[in-house]
C-alpha cells in the first residue's frame, strides 16, 4: 500500500509545533475529571454476560450436570481443569468423580462454557478470588457446585444460562 | 489380468479380488464398517457402496469381485470394470446409508469412549449430512449391558456390522454372539447362559468401529485424544505380540494390538491387555537399596556404583562357582548382555541360566504356555535355558551368593519349594536382587536394584518364532528406576572396568556382536514389525490379516 | 580549637542539608512522576499511603529494602555488585559544586551556599563527574550476563558519547560569554540591570543543552537503554531490591542535577528579575535565594515529567541522527555565532 505523507514545512520539520501541541494536550488533562474507580469502596456494575470464575451447575435431578466428557479440560488454554471420570448409576452413566479448577491458573476465557455440550459449566460474575495460599485456589467439585446455581430455576427456564439476563 | 478403472486410476487387478481390497491397496478411500481383512466378507453395513458402470444400482465394494469381460464387450474398449467412488450416485448412496446408521444412534459422543477414534464420527464428517431429518423419538435400546467380564455393550450405539460376531465365530471359535430380532430392533445378542469370556474377548472392542463395545478396564479412564502412544511389544508370553501402549500422565492405560502378520495378526489376548491392571498392585521400588542387618539404606544412582563395588569388596572369597546367577526371560537382550558382562567382571564366571516358567497350554491362536518373552533371545545370546518349570531351589542351594534378575523365586513358589528357596537365600553371604518391584525375594536380599518396567525402557526381545522386536518407553518411570544395562554400565565403570555407554544403543551394539541374526542391522530395521533373526522359524497357526 | 573547624563544620552541615534535600527530592520526584502521569491520563495516582499518597515513597523504599537481592548465575559478580554504586554516587557527588543560593551570614561569619566554595571550575567538575555515571550503566549491562542488559548498556554508552558533544559545546558558548568556569560567576552575570538570563541571548545553546540533557539522563523520549518494549528493562533487567533502588535513585538524582545545571546556566540561577536579595538581610536573603533556586529546579523537574508522559520513544537511528546530524552542528553553529559576537563586541 502506498502511503501519502503530508508535506511538512521547515518549521514543522523541527517537530517543535507537534511537541508543543502534545504537551499542551497532556497539560490540559491534568485538570480533567478523574476516571479512576476507587476500588474496593466503589464498584463497577458488571455487564450481563460478564465472565468471572467458572462454576459447576446442578441439573433438575439434583446432580451435577457434568458428564465428565473432558472437552473443557481439552480446550482449557492454561490447563486449569482436572477431571477424573467415574461411572454412576444415573442415566448419564459417566460423571466427574473429581473435578478441580485451579482458579490461580484460570484466565476466565470462557472456552469451557462455550464447549460444554451439556451446559454444566458456567462463568459467574464473581472475580475476587485472591488468597494467601495457592492450594486454596484449587476449587474441588463440591465447592464449584456450591458456587453454581441450583434448581428450581425460574418458571419455564430450564437452563440457568438465561436466568437473570 | 483384468484391467479396471476406479475413479481416474487404471489398475490391473487379479481376477476374483474384491473392489474394496484393490481400492485400499491403491490408496483409494472407500468408507466401510463391516469389512475386516482377517474376517469373512458379509456386505452387512452397506457403507462401501460404489457405482459400477453397467450395474443397475450401487454395489458393495467389499463383496463385489472383479471379473473379465469378453474382448468385444470391454467398456470403452479396454476396461473390464469401471468403478466410481465419488460420483453423484455413489455419494448419494454413502450419504443415505450413513443417515440410516445414525438414525437411531444416541449421539452420546461426550461420554463415549470411542469418540476420537470412531469411524462413525469420521465418516459423518466426510460423507454425512450435518443434520438429522428424523422427526420422531429415536428407538431406544438397553445401554450398559454386561456381556462379559471385560466387555460392556451399548446396544443403542451398535450399527450391526457383525464384526464381533464373526470374530467370535471365526477367530476365537467360541461363537458367543449372534444377531437377534428384526428390522430396527435388530441387535447383537449373546446366547442365553453364555458370556463373552473367551481369552480374546477384548479384540471385539478393537474391531468395533463404533462405541458399542467398550473395554471394562479402559471404560471412562481417559478420552483417547489425551493418550500418548508408543509402539512396543507385549511381554506376557513368548509370543511377544506387537502392541501400541497408550499412556497418559505417567500411567499406562491400555494395550492395543498392532497388526503384525509375522507375529500376532491384528489380535491380542486379554491376559496380555490386563497387564495394566496387574501393574497397579506392584510395590514399586524407588531407589537402590543396601541392607545391613534389618536396615535398608537408600542411595542415589551416582553414588550407588561405588557403594556396590565397596560392598562386593567385603567378600573377596566369593568367586565363580560360589555364585548362583539367575537371569530371567523377562530381560531384554541388552540387559542379558549387561548381566553377562557383570558376571564375567565380578564373579569370574559366565552368566547363569534362564528359568523357563510355563503354565496353561498353547492355544490355537496366540497364547503360548512359556510365560517369559525372551527365552529365544537367551538361547541366541548363548545363555542356557533351564528345563520347563524346573524348581529354582536346585540352582540356589549350596551357593554362597546370588544375583537374581527380574525373577521372584520366593513369591512365585509354594510349599516346600518356597521354604527351600528361602533357606537357601537366608544362608547366603550376599544376595543381589534386581527387579521392577520390591518382591518377596527382594526382602531377603542384601542389595536391591530397582529396574525399569518393560513399558518404561527400550530393549529388544526375541519371541519363540525368532522375531526380534523392540520395546519403547511409554512412560517415564514414576521414580528413578533404570534398565539393567544402565546399571551394568554404572557398576562396571565404578570398578574401573570398560563398559558401553549406559544407553540402549550402546548396549545394543554389544548385543549385535553375539547374536548372528542381528549382525549388520540397525535399530530401525526392528521397526515397526520386527526382524526375523532365526534361520528356520517354527511353524505358526495365526490367521494373518493385511491391515484393519 | 583546631583551625580547621570553622571550615569543616559548615561544610558538614551543608553536606547533610543538601543530601537531605536531594534524597527527599529524589523520593518525592518519584511520587510526582506517578502523580503527574496519573493526572495526565485522567487517573488519580497513588493516594492510599498517607494523606494524598504522600507516604508512598516511604512505602516504596521499605519494599525495596525488603526485596530479595538476586545475583544471576551468569553474572560477573564484582562488577555486578559495584555498578549500582557507580551510578548513584557520581549523581550525588555533583551537588558538591552546585551553588544553591547566594550566601548567609550568621554571627559575623559568611557562609556561601555551596558545599565546595573554592572550586572555580565547577562546570568542568560537573561535566566530568556526571559522565562517570554511564560507567555504572555500562558495567551493569555487561556484568549481568544477559543480552538485553548488554544491549541496554551499549546503547547508553553510545548515547552518552553522542550527546555529550552537544552538551559540552552548548556549555562552552556560555563559558565564552562569561569568561569563567565558576557557576557563581555565571549566575552573577545573569543578574542586575542590563543583564539577561542566558536563555535569551543563548537560546540556541539552551535548546541544544536541554534536549541533550534529556538524553544524558536516559529520560523519555531518549530512554533507549531501558526501552521496555525491546529490552525488557535494559541494563537493570537483572537487578532487584536495593541495587535496583540505587539505579532508580541515580536516575532521579541525575534529573535533579541536570535541572540544576539548566537553571544555573540558562535560567538565572537563584536570581529573580527586579529582586535584590540584599533587601532581606544577610540571613533571610540567602535562604530566600535557595528557595527560589529549588523552586526553579522543581519547575524543570515537572518539565522532565511532562515531556516523558507526552512524547513517545525515539527509534534508535532517529536518536543517533538527531544527536550527530542536528544537535552537534547546531551547537557548533551557536559557538561560532557567539564567538563572532564576542569578538565584534570586543570582549576581553
Amino acid at each position: 500500500m502506498k502511503v501519502t505523507r503530508p508535506e511538512l514545512s521547515w518549521w514543522e520539520r523541527t517537530y517543535f509545533p507537534a511537541i508543543l501541541k502534545g504537551m499542551k494536550l497532556t497539560f490540559s488533562h491534568i485538570f480533567r475529571k478523574r476516571v479512576t474507580l476507587q476500588y474496593p469502596e466503589e464498584r463497577w456494575t458488571l455487564p450481563p454476560g460478564y465472565r468471572g470464575q467458572p462454576v459447576l451447575l446442578t441439573g433438575l435431578d439434583g446432580h451435577e450436570k457434568c458428564t465428565s466428557c473432558k472437552l473443557c479440560q481439552f480446550i482449557c488454554p492454561p490447563e486449569a481443569i482436572r477431571i477424573v471420570a467415574g461411572e454412576t448409576e444415573l442415566a448419564k452413566e459417566k460423571f466427574p468423580a473429581e473435578f478441580d479448577i485451579d482458579m490461580g491458573l484460570c484466565i476466565f476465557c470462557g472456552y469451557c462454557q462455550e464447549v460444554c455440550p451439556v451446559e454444566a459449566i458456567w462463568l459467574k460474575d464473581a472475580y475476587e478470588l485472591a488468597d494467601y495460599d495457592r492450594t486454596n485456589l484449587i476449587f474441588d467439585k463440591e465447592k464449584l457446585l456450591a458456587l453454581g446455581r441450583k434448581p428450581p430455576y425460574l418458571p419455564g427456564r430450564e437452563k440457568p444460562l438465561e436466568e437473570g439476563r | 489380468m483384468p484391467l479396471i478403472r476406479i475413479d481416474d486410476q487404471e489398475i490391473e487387478a487379479p481376477q476374483g479380488e474384491t473392489i474394496l481390497r484393490v481400492a485400499l491397496k491403491h490408496g483409494i478411500a472407500i468408507p466401510y464398517y463391516c469389512y475386516h481383512p482377517a474376517l469373512s466378507i458379509v456386505g452387512q453395513c452397506r457403507m462401501c457402496l460404489v457405482e459400477v458402470k453397467g450395474a443397475p444400482k450401487p454395489l458393495t465394494a467389499c463383496s463385489t469381485t472383479i471379473g473379465t469381460l469378453p474382448p468385444g464387450k470391454k467398456i470403452e474398449g479396454k476396461y473390464d470394470m469401471v468403478v466410481s467412488t465419488k460420483s453423484e450416485t455413489a455419494r448419494k448412496a454413502q450419504r443415505g446409508v450413513l443417515e440410516f446408521l445414525l438414525l437411531n444412534h444416541p449421539l452420546d459422543c461426550p461420554i463415549c469412549d470411542q469418540a476420537g477414534e470412531c469411524q462413525l464420527q469420521e465418516y459423518s464428517y466426510t460423507f454425512g449430512d450435518p443434520a438429522s431429518r428424523l422427526e420422531f423419538e429415536k428407538v431406544h435400546a438397553p445401554k450398559r449391558v454386561d456381556i462379559g467380564p471385560h466387555v460392556v455393550f451399548d446396544v443403542e450405539r451398535c450399527i450391526k456390522c457383525t464384526r464381533c460376531i464373526r470374530f467370535c465365530q471365526e477367530i476365537s471359535k467360541t461363537g458367543e454372539l449372534t444377531l437377534s430380532e428384526r428390522g430396527v430392533y435388530t441387535r447383537v445378542d449373546i446366547f442365553p447362559g453364555r458370556e463373552l469370556d473367551n481369552p480374546y474377548s477384548v479384540c471385539t472392542v478393537d474391531i468395533c468401529p463404533v462405541g458399542a463395545l467398550t473395554s471394562r478396564e479402559f471404560r471412562f479412564k481417559e478420552r483417547v485424544w489425551f493418550l500418548k502412544s508408543v509402539n512396543s511389544v507385549c511381554q506376557e508370553c513368548s509370543r511377544g505380540c506387537s502392541v501400541r501402549v497408550d499412556a497418559y500422565k505417567g500411567e499406562v492405560l491400555r494395550l492395543v494390538p498392532r497388526d503384525n502378520p509375522q507375529v500376532n495378526g491384528p489380535w491380542m489376548c486379554d491376559y496380555g491387555r490386563l497387564v495394566t491392571e496387574r501393574m497397579k498392585g506392584l510395590d514399586l521400588a524407588g531407589r537402590p537399596l543396601l541392607r545391613s542387618g534389618a536396615v535398608w539404606q537408600g542411595y542415589e544412582w551416582k553414588e550407588f556404583g561405588a557403594a556396590l563395588v565397596e560392598k562386593m569388596a567385603g567378600f573377596p572369597a566369593l568367586k565363580s562357582d560360589s555364585w548362583a546367577v539367575v537371569l530371567s526371560g523377562r530381560l531384554s537382550l541388552e540387559e542379558m548382555a549387561g548381566a553377562q558382562a557383570v558376571s564375567q567382571a565380578f564373579f569370574e564366571r559366565s552368566a547363569g541360566s534362564v528359568p523357563d516358567v510355563a503354565w496353561g497350554e498353547d492355544d490355537e491362536l496366540l497364547i503360548r504356555k512359556e510365560r517369559r518373552p525372551n527365552l529365544m533371545g537367551a538361547r541366541l545370546m548363548g545363555i542356557p535355558v533351564g528345563e520347563q518349570n524346573a524348581p529354582l531351589s536346585g540352582l540356589l542351594t549350596g551357593k554362597k551368593a546370588a544375583l537374581i534378575l527380574r525373577e521372584d523365586p520366593v513369591g512365585d513358589a509354594q510349599g516346600a519349594e518356597k521354604a527351600a528357596v528361602e533357606t537357601a537365600l537366608a544362608s547366603m553371604d550376599l544376595v543381589i536382587v534386581a527387579d521392577s518391584a520390591f518382591t518377596d525375594t527382594a526382602r531377603l536380599a542384601h542389595v536391591f536394584i530397582p529396574l525399569a518396567g518393560w513399558h518404561e525402557m527400550e530393549g529388544v526381545t526375541v519371541n519363540f518364532l525368532g522375531v526380534a522386536q523392540k520395546t519403547a518407553r511409554a512412560v517415564v518411570p514414576p521414580r528413578d528406576r533404570r534398565p539393567f544395562y544402565e546399571v551394568a554400565s554404572l557398576w562396571l565403570t565404578a570398578a574401573g572396568h570398560e563398559a558401553p555407554e549406559p544407553t540402549f544403543p550402546g548396549w545394543h551394539a554389544k548385543v549385535k556382536e553375539s547374536v548372528p541374526g542381528l549382525a549388520g542391522t540397525s535399530i530401525k530395521d526392528l521397526l515397526p514389525n520386527g526382524l526375523q533373526v532365526l534361520d528356520a522359524p517354527a511353524k505358526d497357526k495365526v490367521k494373518k490379516g493385511e491391515g484393519a | 580549637m583546631n583551625a580547621y573547624w570553622p571550615i569543616v563544620v559548615p561544610a558538614l552541615v551543608k553536606i547533610v542539608v543538601i543530601l537531605g534535600i536531594v534524597l527527599t527530592g529524589v523520593a518525592y520526584t518519584t511520587l510526582a512522576e506517578r502523580k503527574v502521569s496519573a493526572w495526565m491520563q485522567d487517573r488519580r495516582g497513588p493516594n492510599r499511603v498517607g494523606p494524598f499518597g504522600l507516604l508512598q515513597p516511604v512505602a516504596d523504599g521499605m519494599k525495596f529494602f525488603f526485596k530479595e537481592d538476586i545475583t544471576p548465575r551468569e553474572a560477573y559478580r564484582p562488577l555486578y555488585l559495584l555498578a549500582p554504586f557507580l551510578t548513584l554516587f557520581p549523581a550525588l557527588i555533583t551537588f558538591a559544586v552546585i551553588p544553591f543560593g547566594t550566601q548567609i551570614s550568621v554571627g559575623g561569619q559568611t557562609y556561601p551556599l555551596i558545599i565546595a566554595p573554592g572550586m572555580d571550575v565547577g562546570v568542568i567538575f560537573l561535566l566530568a563527574v556526571s559522565s562517570i555515571g554511564v560507567y555504572g550503566i555500562l558495567l551493569a549491562g555487561w556484568s549481568s550476563g544477559n543480552k538485553y542488559s548488554l544491549m541496554g548498556g551499549l546503547r547508553s554508552a553510545s548515547q552518552v558519547i553522542s550527546y555529550e558533544l552537544g552538551i559540552a559545546l552548548a556549555v562552552m558558548s556560555v563559558v565564552l560569554w562569561t569568561g569563567s568556569f565558576d557557576f557563581r560567576r555565571i549566575v552573577e552575570d545573569q543578574a542586575g540591570w542590563g543583564h539577561f538570563w542566558f536563555v535569551g541571548p543563548q537560546f540556541l545553546a539552551f535548546i541544544v543543552f536541554t534536549v541533550a540533557v534529556f538524553a544524558e539522563t536516559n529520560r523519555l523520549p531518549f530512554d533507549l537503554p531501558e526501552g521496555e518494549s525491546e529490552l525488557v528493562a535494559g541494563y537493570h533487567t537483572e537487578y532487584s531490591g536495593l541495587r535496583f533502588a540505587m539505579f532508580f535513585m541515580g536516575e532521579y538524582a541525575n534529573m535533579i542535577t541536570a535541572s540544576a545545571f539548566v537553571v544555573l546556566l540558562f535560567l538565572g540561577g537563584w536570581n529573580l528579575p527586579f529582586v535584590n536579595y540584599a533587601w532581606f538581610g544577610p540571613l533571610w536573603g540567602g535562604l530566600l535565594s535557595a528557595v527560589v533556586f529549588f523552586a526553579k529546579v522543581a519547575v524543570l523537574l515537572f518539565v522532565f515529567i511532562w515531556v516523558r508522559w507526552t512524547l513517545p520513544r525515539f527509534r534508535y537511528d532517529q536518536l543517533m541522527s538527531l544527536g550527530w546530524k542536528r544537535l552537534f552542528p547546531l551547537a557548533l553553529l551557536n559557538l561560532v555565532l557567539i564567538s563572532t559576537l564576542l569578538v565584534l563586541r570586543g570582549h576581553p
